[in-house]
């Protein structure tokens, strides 16, 4: 068959066109010898040392992350608190980054019955500072577990005493301290009313009022009234 | 030293046939800077596992074997270099060639590249190096139908290959050769 011919004749073609002379084994051998006495360890050793520098390397030199470092409450005439996240751009290796980012929650699932489950995840995410609504888990024979958690932004509790007049008013709000923005109502709603001290006083009587409750704080009193409070952790 | 030990071994074991071997790897590969480095890492391999040869008498097929799982390797290792299309494929032929030599060689090596990496060593294996179906399948680490089904489809491939280009034999090549090499 005319193709076939054509291919044989080809692949003998091709054949004589690669039949070179080789190598000479005298330089096999030498490579050979020098290849012993190195070892294999040592052969794989070259590449896993690049691929370990180039990994330390990665993991030690600065990137640059957003990370958030308390929280910017201001406090407008009509009685609400504005809360926002004070972030800030800071440049550090990538395990100081993931450490920022990750939360860690370790679960003994063996022996352990769902509701057993349920409840150390509750306490974990509470140890944590956030706020469970639900938590539900489904456990399937042999195929692991399924796990559900509503949570609720964290929040802290805020105590400010005012005046309004020679009247004290107790001022008391909790603030969502999870990420995002939000808008929160502060909870006595005469305050709205309430005439307002002149702004440094009211600067110290914040001040004062949040090293009362442990919290540590600048406080920025503009001169329209305008409170900033900025948490710091 | 028993890695020197090990060394002298497969240097003596080598000595009838590097020749072949080293003429096998670049028949295997795309171009001969591949197949010298196939075959040199091939060695390295053995050198490793030369340990585990009982039968010397054997060492042709156990060495071709290690060539073959060395292939694969660098096959998937280098996944970027499977998605080369043949107009990028360079053939160098190794000794001076006539015209229709050069073209046929040519020709026969982008064949071959359309092949899958098993098919193109069962036809080197098998028509040029000249192994029977029994030593191919234990190179191949497969049964002798196997082996015969991949042939046996290899060279449908080549034929397809062929009737594209319209190549017919006897046939006069008037082109010019494009690299010079004698």
């Amino acid at each position: 068959m005319e193709m076939d011919d054509r291919i044989a004749i080809d692949l003998r073609a091709y054949g004589r066109a690669t039949d070179r002379a080789p190598r000479p084994l005298d330089g096999i051998a030498a490579s050979l010898r020098a290849a012993a006495a190195v070892g294999p360890l040592t052969r794989l050793r070259r590449p896993l040392a690049v691929g370990a520098l180039t990994l330390a390397v990665l993991l030690v030199a600065p990137v640059p992350y957003t990370r958030q470092r308390g929280f910017d409450f201001t406090v407008a005439a009509d009685g609400t608190v504005l809360r926002s996240p004070h972030l800030e751009r800071v440049w550090g290796p990538v395990y100081a980054m993931a450490r920022e980012k990750l939360f860690h929650i370790e679960l003994p699932l063996k022996d352990q019955t769902s509701e057993e489950l349920e409840r150390e995840i509750r306490q974990q995410l509470v140890a944590e500072g956030y706020t469970v609504d639900n938590v539900k888990v489904w456990r399937f024979a042999g195929l692991g577990a399924g796990i559900h958690c509503d949570i609720l932004p964290p929040t802290t509790r805020v105590t400010i005493d005012a005046h309004r007049g020679t009247e004290p008013l107790h001022l008391a709000t909790d603030i969502d301290v999870g990420p995002g923005p939000a808008r929160l109502l502060v909870r006595d709603g005469e305050v709205v009313s309430a005439p307002r001290p002149n702004p440094f006083e009211e600067q110290e009587m914040l001040i004062d009022r949040l090293k009362a409750c442990g919290v540590k704080g600048d406080v920025t009193v503009d001169a329209k009234g305008g409170v900033r409070i900025h948490l710091r952790p | 030293m028993a890695k020197q030990a090990r060394a002298d071994r497969l240097i003596a074991l080598l000595g009838p046939v590097h020749e072949a071997a080293q003429v096998t790897a670049r028949r295997l590969c795309r171009s001969h800077a591949d197949g010298d480095d196939l075959f040199q890492e091939t060695v390295l391999r053995a050198l490793d596992q030369i340990g585990t040869l009982r039968d010397e008498a054997r060492f042709r097929g156990w060495f071709y074997a290690v060539m073959v799982s060395v292939h694969r390797a660098r096959h998937r290792r280098r996944f970027w270099r499977r998605l080369l299309s043949l107009d990028e494929l360079t053939f160098e032929p190794a000794r001076p060639a006539d015209t229709e030599t050069w073209e046929g060689a040519e020709r026969m090596a982008q064949a071959l590249a359309t092949l899958s990496l098993a098919a193109r060593e069962a036809i080197v294996l098998f028509e040029l190096e000249g192994f029977t179906l029994e030593e191919l399948a234990a190179i191949q680490n497969d049964s002798i139908p196997a082996v015969k089904s991949r042939l046996s489809r290899a060279r449908r491939r080549l034929r397809d290959f062929y009737e594209k280009l319209d190549v017919r034999a006897p046939i006069s090549l008037g082109k010019e050769r494009r690299h010079g090499n004698g």
